[in-house]
């Protein structure tokens, strides 16, 4: 079976799992079930995943976190391809003066390692909700891909025949929108498949930190961290959800693989 | 010291200045985007006056204009001064000062680990590229490169820090008793410290390393010159280490400069994980505690190690391909 | 005279995903001591993977024939062990290729490549080998060797980068070069000087040289017999003045029709019609039949190689046979 077709199955095993948690999971993720006699068991029948040093259990938790993480990967990476591909566009259409402010604000972005870019907003935030780390990632996910998109557009912009379209008048924004946007399609959905594996660990590190998603809402960074304290005696409470991220960003990278020898013959 | 050498220094120098300014205009337009002015965040705090709330705003000169606040911003940044810690009530200078040396080492080893490791994976696939070795390597490195570092961390604290107890489970010495080593004794402890945190940071950096060295070797092997060298009659190892692998390295040395941002993000993690002084920890904490001058203070440097990093791993490639010395 | 090669039933197919695809189908040829001996061809008749063969360089997805055979000094080429195979490339053949920019490593100096060619036939200290490497451009036509030698090759012009290499090919004083299409990457001026320079080379040394190319003006200036390959078989193989005077196959008339002239009026040139098939799928029966104006039935099946004069052999049915019937 072929890189895609593993990851795809993956990715739609996971979706499914993500949007069913409500249905699958046994018990309310957040509930905790008996505040001594449950602590850290191991797994079992009633909690095939075991329960964590809050009695919850960890299956209803791991499938409520795979809703918060994806969710909010897919929603960010959304946001990051919305913005980032209209500052491409403008950028590398306009040219001039705008363009070059607006790529050394992409140069300067992407000097700083990403996790920094995402920790100086979550510094001045005053009540970090999920809203708001979806806007947080995604704002700070754009850079990248609008370097890409203004690549496209200026060499789209050059070619005879746009040059034709615009002098008999069409209008920029049909241009664009026929001719520039089919064509980089395919290198941004790799980008943004690539994206989603990326802001699932990205959310999941500061969740880790306790810089994420509030509490109670799981998120599979959490988690982890809610197991490291018990690491020895209670392996399965970090390893499920590290086991569940694993198995996710893999599915991503996987797709996003696939999809690049698909759509992008010129990447190597 | 040829002029063409000094040129590309001088200006690449000059480039990263500015995209260090760049960083540190981005970061004041967002201290200022924020609704309030940077001390909003403490206007909350119960303990805080509202007539010394107004005092701090007079002394910090967040009444005027704000143009004026920007270039005196600068002008305190190029002189060094990034202000004062809020929680720590000491200059950010002065934290950071103590903090960056770790990072430093931690990233340092990592990249040795990286490069290690990550080569010698890429390489060994590469050579037996389409065997069952090849694709077994393949499923680690892509589960790795998968696995976030935090994780990965906790796995190694987790099995050879807990479980096996062959390494210290956090922190960069011991703290009771490295004051009392001796000079070796306490490289040793510091080695002993650095191991995991750098083998955590460094693999998961490997699984890419290795990805990418991979391809790299398949690119070259194919190349006309390879199979011409085999035509002049040189023996295979020559024509492996001399020719496929010395070009298959130069853009891997490229790499070095793109995976610096990587390693420092993972820093953050692997250093809060492990307890390691460095940087990164100092910025997390500081984002509980709300301490906005460290933390943008933080990134500005990280902002600065990875333009130099750059600039090193472009001097790197420009001594092993010669292709690169004549351009600008 | 024994032929210094031989080459007799070579076949060579590449695994593709349309299927194998015979590139080389069936082809023998021999060259004499001294000799020179063109392969002539389009781009996808099998002349360059004929050469390849030669020293055992093709790509792992390439497969001979199981009666191939190639006799170089009356040793099995293809029975050689690694050791022995080493020795034999840049040692008693020695060959140089198309794009000489490619085949020079970007990354090493013209010196470090010509003594590392010297030293891997010969068990020769670094001074002795760099005097030996001197010498060797000096040959070759190129001035201050001593420079050169710290020059890397994307600082050379692309003659100077086919003479550099020619250098290292000739550096254990081959008994034949291989040279696949030496001069199709250089400009007019150049070509003609690395012409003259082989031709030169191979007299003074007398060393044998199978020169491939597509242009028949080439192997015009320089041959001494000349093969014409078409859809991987060689269709047409004789002494230089008799292909020229005399060419007895179709396909090697076209070639000679669709030269452009400077003598006589100016008028279009004939090109032959159609299109080289793909090795995947090649025609039956005579191999250049759809192409042909004078194909009649015989061409159903594919003719042998028949004798046309002295030394002189076409495979066309034409030289030995009339249609009948209505022309």
């Amino acid at each position: 079976m072929t890189r895609l077709q593993v990851g795809s199955g993956l990715v739609g095993v996971l979706l499914l799992l993500a949007v069913l948690a409500p249905v699958l999971a046994t018990h309310p993720p957040h509930v905790q079930l008996d505040l001594d006699a449950l602590r850290n068991a191991g797994p079992s029948l009633t909690h095939p995943l075991g329960t964590d040093p809050y009695s919850r259990d960890l299956l209803s938790r791991v499938l409520h976190g795979a809703r918060v993480s994806l969710g909010i990967a897919v929603l960010a990476v959304l946001v990051a391809v919305i913005v980032g591909v209209t500052v491409g566009v403008v950028s590398g259409w306009a040219g001039g003066v705008l363009d070059a402010v607006l790529m050394r604000i992409v140069d300067a972005a992407l000097a700083v390692p990403r996790l920094f870019t995402v920790l100086v907003p979550l510094a001045l935030w005053e009540h970090v909700t999920v809203p708001a780390i979806i806007a947080i990632l995604g704002g700070t996910g754009w850079f990248a891909m609008s370097r890409l998109v203004r690549a496209e557009v200026r060499a789209a912009r050059a070619r005879p025949w746009v040059a034709a379209a615009r002098a008999v008048g069409v209008p920029p924004i049909r241009i664009v929108a026929r001719h520039l946007l089919p064509n980089i399609a395919g290198p941004v959905i790799v980008v943004a498949t690539m994206g989603i594996g990326q802001v699932v660990l990205l959310e999941a590190g500061l969740s880790y930190l306790g810089l994420g998603v509030p509490q109670p809402l799981p998120s599979w960074g959490s988690i982890i961290a809610d197991g490291q304290p018990v690491l020895r005696a209670a392996p399965w409470v970090a390893g499920s959800a590290g086991l569940a991220l694993v198995a996710t960003v893999l599915a991503f990278t996987l797709v996003g693989d696939g999809l690049r020898e698909r759509l992008d013959p010129r990447a190597s | 010291m040829d002029t063409d050498l000094i040129r590309f220094v001088a200006g690449r120098l000059l480039q990263g200045a500015l995209v260090v300014l760049g960083v540190a205009t981005l970061v004041f337009v967002l201290l200022h985007l924020a609704p309030g002015d940077p001390l909003t965040v403490l206007s909350d705090a119960p303990q805080v006056a509202p007539e010394a709330l107004r005092q701090v705003r007079r002394d910090f000169g967040l009444d005027r204009p704000i143009g004026e606040q920007y270039v005196r911003y600068l002008a305190r940044l190029v002189q060094g001064d990034l202000g004062v810690s809020i929680t720590q009530h000491r200059p950010v200078t002065t934290a950071l000062a103590g903090a960056i040396p770790h990072t430093l080492l931690l990233a340092a080893a990592a990249l040795l680990v990286d490069f290690a490791v990550g080569i010698g994976i890429g390489v060994a696939q590469g050579r037996r590229a389409g065997t069952r070795t090849d694709r077994l390597l393949s499923v680690v490195t892509i589960t790795l490169y998968a696995t976030p570092v935090f994780a990965f961390g906790l796995l190694l604290l987790g099995v050879f820090g807990e479980t096996l107890g062959w390494f210290p489970l956090g922190g960069s010495v011991d703290p009771i008793r490295h004051a009392g080593l001796s000079v070796i004794g306490r490289a040793m402890d510091r080695l002993h410290h650095l191991a995991l945190p750098a083998l955590t940071l460094g693999l998961v950096a490997a699984a890419y390393t290795a990805r990418h060295q991979r391809s790299a070797l398949l690119d070259v092997i194919q190349q006309d010159f390879v199979r011409a060298a085999r035509g002049r009659g040189l023996a295979e190892h020559a024509v492996l280490v001399r020719h496929a692998l010395r070009n298959a390295l130069t853009p891997t040395i490229t790499l070095a400069g793109l995976a610096l941002p990587a390693l420092l993000s993972g820093s953050v993690l692997v250093e809060s994980v492990f307890g390691w002084p460095g940087m990164g920890r100092l910025a997390a904490e500081a984002i509980g505690r709300r301490d906005y001058p460290i933390v943008t203070a933080a990134a500005i440097f990280a902002a600065a190690m990875v333009v130099v990093g750059n600039l090193l791993a472009d001097l790197a490639a420009r001594a092993a391909d010669p292709r690169l010395r004549s351009v600008r | 005279m024994t032929p210094l090669l031989e080459i007799e039933h070579l076949s060579v197919s590449f695994a593709t995903r349309a299927g194998p695809a015979r590139a080389v189908d069936d082809v023998a040829l021999a060259i004499a001591p001294g000799e020179t001996v063109t392969l002539v061809g389009e781009s996808g008749c099998g002349k360059t993977v004929t050469a390849l063969s030669l020293l055992r360089l093709l790509p792992a997805s390439a497969t001979l024939g199981p009666a191939s055979r190639i006799r170089f000094d009356g040793r099995d080429v293809l029975a050689l062990d690694r050791e022995e195979l080493r020795r034999l490339r840049g040692g008693a053949i020695g060959m140089v290729f198309q794009e000489p920019a490619a085949s020079l490593n970007p990354v090493l100096t013209i010196g470090a490549h010509v003594v590392e060619t010297i030293q891997a036939h010969d068990d020769v200290a670094g001074a002795t080998a760099r005097t030996r490497a001197r010498e060797l451009l000096a040959t070759v036509g190129l001035r201050d060797p001593e420079r050169l030698m710290a020059r890397y090759p994307h600082e050379l012009s692309g003659g100077m980068q086919q003479r550099a290499y020619l250098a290292m090919a000739l550096a254990a004083r081959p008994r034949l070069l291989i040279a696949d299409e030496p001069t199709t990457a250089l400009d007019v001026t150049t070509q003609a000087q690395i012409l003259a320079l082989l031709a030169d080379l191979t007299g003074r040394l007398g060393m044998a040289m199978l020169l491939i190319t597509h242009n028949l003006g080439i192997a015009a200036a320089v041959a001494d017999r000349v093969a014409v390959m078409y859809a991987g078989r060689i269709v047409e193989l004789a002494p230089r003045a008799a292909l020229f005077a005399r060419p007895a196959h179709p396909y090697t008339r076209g070639l000679l029709q669709a030269a452009p002239r400077l003598d006589g009026p100016a008028r279009p040139t004939p090109a032959i019609p159609g299109a080289v098939p793909s090795a995947t799928a090649w025609p039956d029966g005579c191999r250049f039949r759809p192409r042909c104006g004078h194909a009649w039935e015989r061409c159903r099946t594919e003719p042998g190689l028949a004798e046309a004069g002295t030394d002189h052999v076409a495979r066309c049915w034409l030289v030995t046979e009339r249609p009948e019937g209505p022309a």
